[in-house]
């Protein structure tokens, strides 16, 4: 489709919103085409939510004008969804206890909700053909991957009306490298129909091979704007993006100290490991840990990830198998011994998991943290602090002001404050999740090289990321949740992205 | 006959507790606890009994019962939803008013006999030996306790203001990003809820015991509040946990008529042991079903 330079869908004079002092975004021009990919770029914080926020309504802006077909608009959600334009949120707007169907059903505008159930049915089934976004109406969307969910809301969004344009909040975040991959093509095919598309992202390279159009955002701002038909400067957007201070990708290899006495120091046999539900998400699992080691563990989203190193750190009791740490049995011992033996967990959801609302950050490293020495009744704070201010992973993490309350934070953030408070602990074996989810690209940095160090001080790490280049990039070895069992460990450099994610999938066709 | 009188009692006793899961159903649902629940069902009795007593009309009675128990409970609401109260305090302090306030109100009425409703044989059906008479000879009341189940869930899960007023009770900022306001369906919810949790009220007064007495409802509400946990926050489980304790009052008084040595005390205690029996058994389950508003309210409330 031919772009129509001269007629955006959406355009934006000199938009601006603050919030109390801090301003968010300012001075935006921005225009949205028919039959164009936009992306829009930006570290976190960078202020691309809000602005996407601000064109679908959700937030007023302070200043400035949104014109759509160039009349001026005072943004609602409700005008937004008039008007053809519908949102993906990233945190998705659809409600777990209800099914597909009736996700769809209350989202339908008036004149189509009178229509029968089987034509709405016939029409969810034809949207997902057209875009290959398979959904199942009658699921319950509870019981649905993340993947999946996102399915259904774009589903959602698209029989909201006659859309225009589309609004996607870092849709990529919650997919796996092949789903991400599916994404991409849906997207170019919506595109081909004729949609606007708004891709908001901080993974740019995801996102050049189909963007028509790549706008990059900083402190809240426009700094860069790229067009497809004269070629994109990769390197000129990262470092528009992070301001000019882009470090180059390390090779954790050189950096690498061989560790001669090869010694084991977590050993799982013939693991069975258990969700909640009590269905048996990984079968006679076997894996070895040794001391100076970064395990990668790659699987797609929800496998038993999280099961697993809940039952490694023993908050979930192991059934079947055994578990030995450092020569010891510990199969049935507590939470207690196995942090007494040196292990630490950060968890994939530390908001859920450790997060103790109203607790400062200090606080939470009294919790369970470097140890901590009492003066006279209490707890001595100052030792405690001093310890915080002279730690190398505080600073290098970038753990915000330790007076703030954790839960204040975003997720990212908690998820640094408690990777530091467990690097800060020394310990032997560090079962880490999604360490680097949510950060920009020189934090990621930043926790790479403080895993490598760690490592390097004779840590056995377990690693569970999403991110396959990450794991690639980091690992010592990598394990794969191929369907319901772990695979042997695989060399990094001699296995690709792609072999992995083979691993991943295909396990999953196996199990059907 | 035992097993007919057993079953009759159950049924009669129970229903005023099943009205009351019913509208605790609806105001979950919303995602509003109402502990006043109790409150709304001894409005709704007394409501009843005096407009019965003076107007003879039973069914204006129940008519003044439902405005009775709706006013209560949009002062819960109010209080809520409007003013973001605490929703545990506040609906013990409705319950607390509303038994208070009835106290006061009923002191001239306590232990007068009026005719209320009577019972109601429906042809063939009751003549169904065993279950017939106990299901099918009863008041007006417990027939539409019958049919309200359906009714219910026809509402609830198969309208749109139904799945409105789920989503509220799920996740309010989705409703609102649809263009409904969950306020308003939040209203309707509680209103409701306590409109036919003092219907229950109303059957106890002029069905059941024909009679008013100040505090009547003697924990029913609070029971009915527990129960519908066990009803999995769902209409058409409701009856389990009404009749259970149906069946255990029916039971005791029984015993009690046929002078059983066993302490009153004790058997007075029997519908609320069967009750606590049942939720140990099936409460483990049920915490999934619970509406996401309502996991909030409480996890909040346990927080501050």
């Amino acid at each position: 489709m031919k772009i129509n330079k001269f007629n955006p869908i959406i355009k934006t004079n000199q938009l601006k919103i603050r919030f109390g002092d801090f301003v968010a975004n300012q001075n935006i021009n921005l225009s949205v085409y028919a039959g164009q990919i936009q992306s829009i770029v930006g570290e976190n914080g960078a202020g691309k939510s809000t602005l996407m926020k601000m064109l679908y309504g959700t937030y007023k802006p302070t200043s400035g004008e949104i014109l759509v077909d160039r009349e001026r608009v005072h943004m609602t959600p409700q005008i937004a969804m008039r008007l053809g334009i519908g949102m993906v949120f990233q945190d998705f707007r659809i409600i777990p206890a209800f099914t597909a169907f009736e996700n769809i059903m209350m989202a339908l505008p008036k004149e189509k909700r009178k229509r029968p159930k089987e034509e709405i049915k016939k029409e969810i089934c034809e949207i997902s053909q057209k875009y290959k976004i398979p959904v199942d109406p009658d699921m319950l969307v509870g019981q649905m991957d993340l993947g999946q969910r996102q399915r259904v809301e774009i589903i959602k969004v698209l029989m909201m009306g006659k859309m225009r344009v589309l609004i996607f909040d870092e849709p990529t975040s919650v997919l796996t490298q092949q789903e991400a991959q599916e994404f991409i093509k849906m997207l170019q095919s919506m595109r081909d129909d004729g949609y606007a598309i708004l891709l908001i992202t901080h993974k740019l390279h995801e996102v050049m091979a189909c963007s028509d159009v790549i706008t990059v955002l900083r402190h809240g701002e426009i700094v860069e704007k790229e067009e497809k038909e004269n070629g994109y400067d990769q390197e000129r957007l990262i470092s528009k993006m992070m301001g000019g201070e882009v470090t180059i990708h390390t090779d954790y290899e050189d950096q690498k100290k061989v560790f001669e006495k090869e010694e084991v120091l977590l050993e799982g046999k013939d693991m069975s490991i258990y969700n909640a539900q009590h269905r048996e998400l990984i079968r006679h699992g076997n894996l070895t840990m040794k001391a100076g080691e970064i395990i990668g563990l790659a699987g797609i989203s929800g496998r038993g990830q999280r099961e697993l190193l809940e039952t490694l750190f023993g908050v979930n009791v192991l059934k079947m198998g055994q578990l030995t740490i450092d020569g010891k049995d510990m199969t049935k011992s507590s939470i207690r011994d196995r942090i007494e033996a040196g292990m630490a967990l950060v968890s994939e959801d530390p908001k859920r998991d450790n997060v103790v609302a109203g607790m400062k950050i200090y606080e939470h490293f009294a919790l369970n943290g470097p140890e901590i020495s009492y003066k006279k009744v209490g707890i001595n704070w100052k030792d405690l602090t001093d310890k915080m201010d002279t730690s190398k992973a505080v600073k290098e993490l970038g753990v915000p002001e330790k007076t703030r309350e954790l839960a204040t934070l975003s997720g990212g953030n908690i998820q640094r404050c408690m990777l530091a408070r467990a690097v800060m602990k020394q310990p032997k074996i560090l079962l880490a999740s999604y360490p680097s989810r949510g950060l920009d690209v020189g934090t990621v940095e930043m926790v790479h090289q403080t895993l490598v160090e760690l490592r390097n001080q004779g840590c056995s790490i377990l690693l569970v990321s999403e991110d396959l280049e990450e794991l690639l990039s980091v690992s010592d070895s990598i394990v794969v949740i191929s369907g319901d069992t772990l695979t042997e460990k695989l060399d990094p450099k001699t296995t690709s992205a792609l072999e992995i994610g083979d691993l991943m999938i295909g396990g999953k066709e196996h199990e059907r | 006959m035992f097993i007919t009188s057993l079953l009759s009692g159950a049924i009669q006793c129970g229903t005023s507790v099943l009205y009351g899961i019913y509208g605790e159903t609806v105001t979950e649902r919303v995602g509003v606890i109402n502990l006043g629940t109790e409150g709304c069902m001894v409005v709704g009795a007394l409501a009843a009994y005096v407009c019965t007593y003076h107007t003879k009309s039973p069914l204006l009675g129940i008519l003044m019962a439902a405005i009775g128990g709706g006013v209560l409970a949009l002062l819960h609401a109010i209080l809520v939803i409007g003013r973001k109260a605490n929703q545990l305090a506040t609906g013990l302090t409705i319950m607390f008013l509303g038994l208070g306030l009835t106290s006061f109100l009923g002191q001239q009425y306590v232990s007068v006999s009026i005719d209320g409703l009577s019972m109601i044989p429906i042809p063939v059906l009751s003549g169904i030996p065993v279950i017939g008479t106990a299901l099918f000879n009863q008041d007006i009341l417990v027939y539409v306790s019958y049919i309200l189940c359906p009714l219910l869930c026809y509402l609830l899960f198969k309208t749109r203001l139904g799945l409105l007023l789920r989503a509220t009770g799920e996740d309010e900022e989705v409703v609102f990003a649809y263009g409904a306001n969950p306020k308003l369906l939040r209203y309707i919810g509680v209103v409701l809820g306590g409109m036919i949790s003092a219907i229950g009220g109303a059957q106890l007064a002029i069905a059941y015991t024909h009679t008013w007495i100040e505090n009547m409802t003697n924990g029913r509400g609070i029971i009915a509040v527990a129960l519908v946990v066990l009803a999995g926050y769902h209409p058409k489980k409701a009856m389990i946990g009404a009749y259970i304790f149906g069946g255990a009052q029916a039971l005791q008084l029984l015993l009690q008529a046929q002078g059983v040595h066993i302490s009153t005390f004790i058997l007075q205690m029997f519908p609320y042991l069967f009750t606590i029996c049942a939720l140990f058994f099936a409460s483990r389950k049920k915490v999934q079903a619970m509406p996401a508003e309502l996991k909030k309210i409480i996890e909040s409330s346990a927080n501050s």
